[in-house]
């Protein structure tokens, strides 16, 4: 048990900071022989960054090429920013763009909270049995594909005659035509990815829920503090380091709206409202053979994705709060 | 403790586990109909629409996957890659975590600012394909791990979680004369068991869902992993628009079937989850209050 | 102490791969190893390495029966890449983009990627060499003209039947409301009418309708929209009108068609959830009792008899009918035909890379367009996997050989080329009401075929198609599913058709017109 007490901890041990004080004046030859163990550890890591992520990031060359296979990537023509200009006065990129932009902020302000949610409910939950079943059962839609979650919506959305088209009619008094109507798409969208995700998401704060010490809830107690504002007091400034790093680590892949889900429930009459950036690419690089041109479009979305995560990550830094770093 | 839980916090306790419990039907309604469409007839599933409970029970569709040995095969090559996968991927990610949660190692804050760098931007599908054809990687279940051996989301976390470690027990055990490498593998390992469950299970997942690996970079279809064949059996969805572009009498395969093979590709890594429960149980803490 | 050992022999490994990966990628192409991959020292080929899809649960095990004996046929190793079908796009982007390409590739669609790769010398142009081999001289000239690009062949067709619309009804209805199989239009719109309004199943609800659509809508596949406009009198995708290449939207029947659909919706005769309705599950409203009429293939009708027989083995043929493409009002019959082919087998120039060694090459496709090699690839091992009788091919299943070499029949068909036409046996149909379905079908296909309307666009890629065609195919396919679902009206509709001719389809229009009258 003596093992688990590591979780206790007083902020910050000043120890560290003593140790980056030191170093400065060492010479860096001495450091690094100081450090030939701990750079040992680091060398498999390295080596798999550069060759598997690093090396294959020449092919966002290609946006600044015209691509013809033949040729090969180094002989291709260079052609400058033409396909970022066909990108931006293209008719659809606007709303493609718009499109993905109101699906990731869906995305922070629903579902990104939830998992959080549930963790806390879970963790209120006394009775031990239960909850490890309920655990168990929220996490399996993660091992659902796409196709499978998207054929059971269509099933229970069905025009007329699906069980959940019936409840919405029985609310709304509306006949309502969920699966195509541009209005539902968004709502079926996130609700799909929370009953999905939210059981696996919690997972991460389940563990770190079960980090709280104890002995604080003890004391609050002995101040008479009610489970909620326990709740409030202990529970969540034990966790909000972690809800920190999870949110600036998401604020990256904020664009990643995910490609299978929104193609397999795209139709002709939601469209409009949901093609956004990974189906475009898609659509452009695989169907169309605009290699270029989806290459431009995702190196576009990776700037805003560096951006964002850099961003976020120096607004930790500045309000104080935890960092990635 | 329970005598001075006043009326309304009881009445909060049983709103709250009603809730989970709704939620947790909720979730697993449509797996269950999954497994009862499993074994049900093709008649039944294409009269109605949604059942729990099948009225004529059948283990046809689980015959079928059995009668030939893909199923078995895929399933062998998916424990073995899974298996073996998630053990590398856990070593590179912890040895290259843990030295970059000492905030005092030259160079670190470059290494992880491009680390950062590599979740959003990528070199892309093709690109990724050459390096690992140049390395000879291709038809091999290395190409099924290497490519994605660390996660830089998984790596960041666990990082933070070594920067949470007191620094006193590392200390001491280099006083007693081990060097890092060792301090590493037998003080912070032992300690880092928790975080070692979470993240086997996060990785193993991954490996076994994953679907793009195989079809991209093997070739060899005996060396299958499966999902390529959930995903053959499954996608049935294109197949019919095909069949009036092919002159072959290909039946899709039966509703039935695809459940089956749902139920059979999910139910093996399902069953990792108990296991690994109770070591999260004694709970991981991560993110750092800047000191 | 061994934990140490392992991981410094995996860092060193890592090392080494590392090197390996930046030379590979600093020297590139122009691998002289990669030439022995295919030929002997002497210049004989002794390997062909083939990509192309399949639709089975499993592929064929390479030391299966039916492969070794394809081997030897061929006087070559075949090593055959299956590519999940359902992921085929994919792999061949992939493919494509990556000049990895095997020396022989399957080529379903002339989708942009192909096109621009093949017109840039990604592939060879066999047009003149196919003239020497017996076995690859086409069978048909218009069905071969439907594989060209831009008058370039670039591969092998592989054959498929080039009449295939075949309209599906359900019998016991028609028997009970006392109606015809439908010959016009005019009577399909009665009959679906009938099957909507005046309770068909005599069950003494308002629970049936008549036509059973899917989102299946892509322009010019051979979908329920292209049989229903082609019937109307629209060109089969692009036609020539007064001379002038013209394509299918901008006429009236095009128009006329999807009116009346759109009525039909309106009316409740069409399934009002057709725009998310999954063709793969078609057959279920059908089976149960809910629609009436499927426009299909063939296949469709042989696999709602197969669910039938299922759950009726007695009867079950007195629950479908057929006919096949259905004449306009003014009783003139177009019939909608395939294109004759399923695509093309590509000969790829990175990996074939001389004239002679391409003379090799057609040698062995001329052996795999046999006889033989067709009735092997698609039938299987006579006694082992079929048996001839009455000229159709019956399947042998009572065998684990037979059932094996059966299963790999079915992903070797799609290596079957035919290019100088059909030499294996159609399967035996089993049962009496399916022996019926089949002749009847025959019958009805050979009588369309005289009827069939052409596709005078199929022949080309024009540039501006290679650039836009799957935006702009976009636009029409979204307008037309609005229009028939009643969100736009009439004026909306020729507002979009108008926005697909100002966004590029004007463009094209123009580049066929001239491609066309440079030809003839």
């Amino acid at each position: 048990m003596a093992v688990d007490t590591y979780e206790v901890k007083a902020p910050a041990p000043d120890g560290e900071v003593r140790e980056t004080a030191r170093p400065r004046k060492v010479p860096l030859q001495v450091r690094l022989l100081q450090y030939r163990w701990l750079m040992l550890l680091l060398l498999p890591g390295v080596i798999y960054f550069v060759v598997f992520k690093y090396m294959p990031m020449y092919g966002v060359t290609l946006a600044f090429k015209d691509y013809v296979p033949v040729l090969g990537w180094s002989d291709s023509p260079w052609v400058g920013l033409k396909h970022f200009d066909r990108m931006f006065t293209s008719p659809d990129f606007p709303r493609v763009f718009w499109n993905t932009v109101v699906l990731a902020f869906l995305n922070v302000v629903i579902v990104f909270p939830m998992p959080i949610i549930v963790a806390l409910m879970l963790n209120e939950l006394r009775v031990t049995v239960l909850k490890r079943m309920i655990q168990t059962a929220i996490y399996i839609p993660h091992f659902l594909s796409w196709a499978i979650v998207a054929s059971i919506t269509f099933l229970l959305f069905a025009y007329g005659d699906g069980p959940l088209t019936l409840l919405v009619e029985r609310l709304t008094g509306d006949t309502e035509s969920i699966l195509t109507d541009p209005a539902w798409f968004r709502p079926l969208i996130i609700l799909q990815t929370l009953w999905k995700s939210v059981g696996w998401g919690t997972i991460i704060y389940l563990a770190a829920l079960a980090g709280v010490d104890a002995s604080l809830y003890e004391a609050a107690r002995i101040d008479g503090a009610t489970r909620m504002r326990q709740l409030w007091h202990v529970t969540l400034p034990a966790i909000r380091s972690t809800i920190i790093v999870m949110l600036i680590l998401q604020s990256g892949t904020l664009l990643d709206t995910g490609f299978e889900q929104i193609y397999l429930m795209t139709n002709s009459l939601n469209r409009g409202v949901a093609e956004v950036l990974d189906t475009y690419t898609y659509y452009m690089g695989i169907e169309q053979g605009a290699f270029s041109y989806s290459t431009a479009v995702g190196l576009f979305k990776g700037v805003i994705g560096a951006v964002l995560i850099f961003g976020t990550n120096f607004l930790a830094k500045k309000f104080n709060q935890s960092t990635l770093f | 403790m329970s005598v001075h839980t006043s009326r309304s916090e009881k009445a909060l306790d049983v709103t709250n586990a009603l809730v989970l419990i709704a939620l947790g039907l909720v979730t697993v309604v449509p797996f269950i109909f999954v497994i009862a469409g499993s074994f049900a007839t093709e008649s039944e599933l294409t009269a109605r629409p949604f059942f729990l409970w099948p009225e004529q029970f059948t283990t046809a569709s689980y015959d079928f996957i059995l009668s030939t040995d893909t199923f078995l095969r895929s399933l062998l090559v998916t424990v073995g890659v899974t298996v073996f996968g998630t053990l590398v991927q856990l070593l590179l990610t912890f040895t290259m975590a843990y030295p970059l949660s000492k905030r005092y190692l030259p160079g670190r804050t470059l290494i992880l600012n491009l680390v950062v760098f590599t979740m959003v931007f990528t070199g892309g599908m093709i690109p990724t394909f050459l390096v690992v054809k140049s390395m000879g990687l291709l038809d091999s279940y290395w190409a099924l791990i290497l490519p994605l051996a660390i996660s830089p989301f998984y790596l960041i976390i666990v990082k933070n979680f070594f920067q949470e470690l007191p620094e006193e027990l590392q200390q001491a055990a280099k006083v007693d004369g081990c060097s890092e490498i060792g301090v590493f593998f037998r003080i912070v390992l032992p300690l880092s068991k928790p975080v070692l469950a979470t993240f086997a299970l996060f990785y193993a997942v991954g490996i076994w869902n994953d679907f793009m690996s195989p079809l991209l970079y093997i070739n060899d279809s005996s060396m299958w992993t499966l999902q390529m064949f959930v995903r053959q059996v499954t996608s049935s969805a294109s197949l019919s628009n095909t069949l009036g572009q092919t002159n072959l009498d290909i039946v899709p395969p039966e509703q039935g079937v695809q459940f089956a093979v749902i139920v059979a590709a999910t139910l093996p890594i399902l069953i990792l989850y108990p296991f690994l429960q109770k070591h999260f149980a004694k709970g991981i803490l991560i993110g750092a209050v800047k000191g | 102490m061994t934990k140490m050992s392992r991981r410094r022999g995996f860092i060193a490994a890592g090392i080494g791969s590392g090197l390996l990966a930046t030379t590979a990628l600093a020297g590139c192409s122009g691998d002289a190893a990669e030439e022995s991959k295919y030929f002997d020292a002497d210049g004989n080929l002794t390997m062909l390495d083939i990509m192309v899809e399949f639709y089975t649960d499993a592929a064929p095990d390479p030391e299966g029966d039916l492969h070794q004996a394809l081997e030897e046929l061929a006087g070559v190793d075949l090593d055959i890449t299956w590519v999940p079908n359902s992921n085929y796009a994919d792999k061949v982007a992939t493919t494509l983009a990556s000049g990895d390409i095997p020396a022989v590739m399957a080529v379903p669609q002339k989708t942009s990627a192909f096109v621009q790769n093949a017109e840039a010398g990604g592939f060879w142009d066999i047009t003149d060499q196919i003239a020497d081999y017996p076995n690859l001289q086409p069978y048909d000239d218009d069905v071969f003209a439907n594989t060209l690009v831009n008058g370039v062949s670039y591969g092998i067709m592989r054959w498929r039947d080039p009449m295939r619309t075949t309209v599906t009804y359900r019998a016991d209805w028609l028997e009970n409301l006392g109606l015809e199989v439908p010959e016009t239009v005019e009577d399909l719109w009665a009959v679906s009418e009938a099957f909507t309004h005046d309770d068909p199943d005599g069950n003494g609800e308002d629970d049936t309708y008549g036509l059973i659509f899917s989102n299946w809508s892509d322009l010019n596949t051979g979908t329920p929209f292209d049989a229903l406009q082609t019937w109307y009198g629209a060109p089969n995708g692009w036609g020539v009108i007064d001379g002038t290449v013209t394509p299918d939207v901008v006429t009236d029947q095009f128009l006329e068609a999807n009116t009346a659909l759109r009525e039909a919706y309106a009316d409740g005769q069409v399934n009002q959830d057709f725009p998310t309705l999954d063709s793969a599950n078609w057959n279920d409203p059908f089976f149960n009792g809910q629609g009436g009429i499927i426009i299909g293939s063939g296949s469709t009708a042989k696999g709602l008899l197969g669910l039938f027989k299922e759950s009726d083995p007695d009867n079950y043929g007195d629950y479908v009918t057929i006919s096949g493409s259905l004449a306009a009002a003014d009783g003139e019959l177009h019939a909608l035909p395939t294109t004759g082919s399923d695509g093309v087998m590509a000969i790829s120039k990175s990996a074939i890379t001389t004239e002679e060694q391409l003379d090799k090459v057609l040698e062995v496709l001329d052996k795999l367009n046999s006889e033989e090699a067709q009735r092997l690839m698609v039938n299987g091992i006579e006694g082992v996997s079929y048996e001839v009788v009455d000229g159709f091919s019956q399947p042998i299943t009572d065998t684990p050989e037979g059932e094996t070499m059966n299963a790999d029949t079915s992903a070797f068909g799609l290596v079957n080329m035919a290019q100088n036409g059909r030499k294996f046996y159609v399967k035996a149909p089993d049962g009496e009401a399916d022996k019926a379905l089949v002749s009847e079908q025959i019958d009805i296909m050979a009588h369309d075929l005289d009827y069939a309307v052409p596709n005078v666009g199929l022949a080309y890629v024009t540039p501006t198609q290679a650039d836009k065609q799957t935006q702009l195919a976009n636009i029409i396919i979204d307008a037309r599913t609005k229009y028939v679902v009643g969100q736009i009206d009439e004026a909306g509709f020729r507002a979009e058709i108008q926005r697909w001719l100002d966004e590029g389809g004007q463009q094209i229009v123009d580049e066929l017109n001239e491609a066309y009258s440079a030809d003839h």
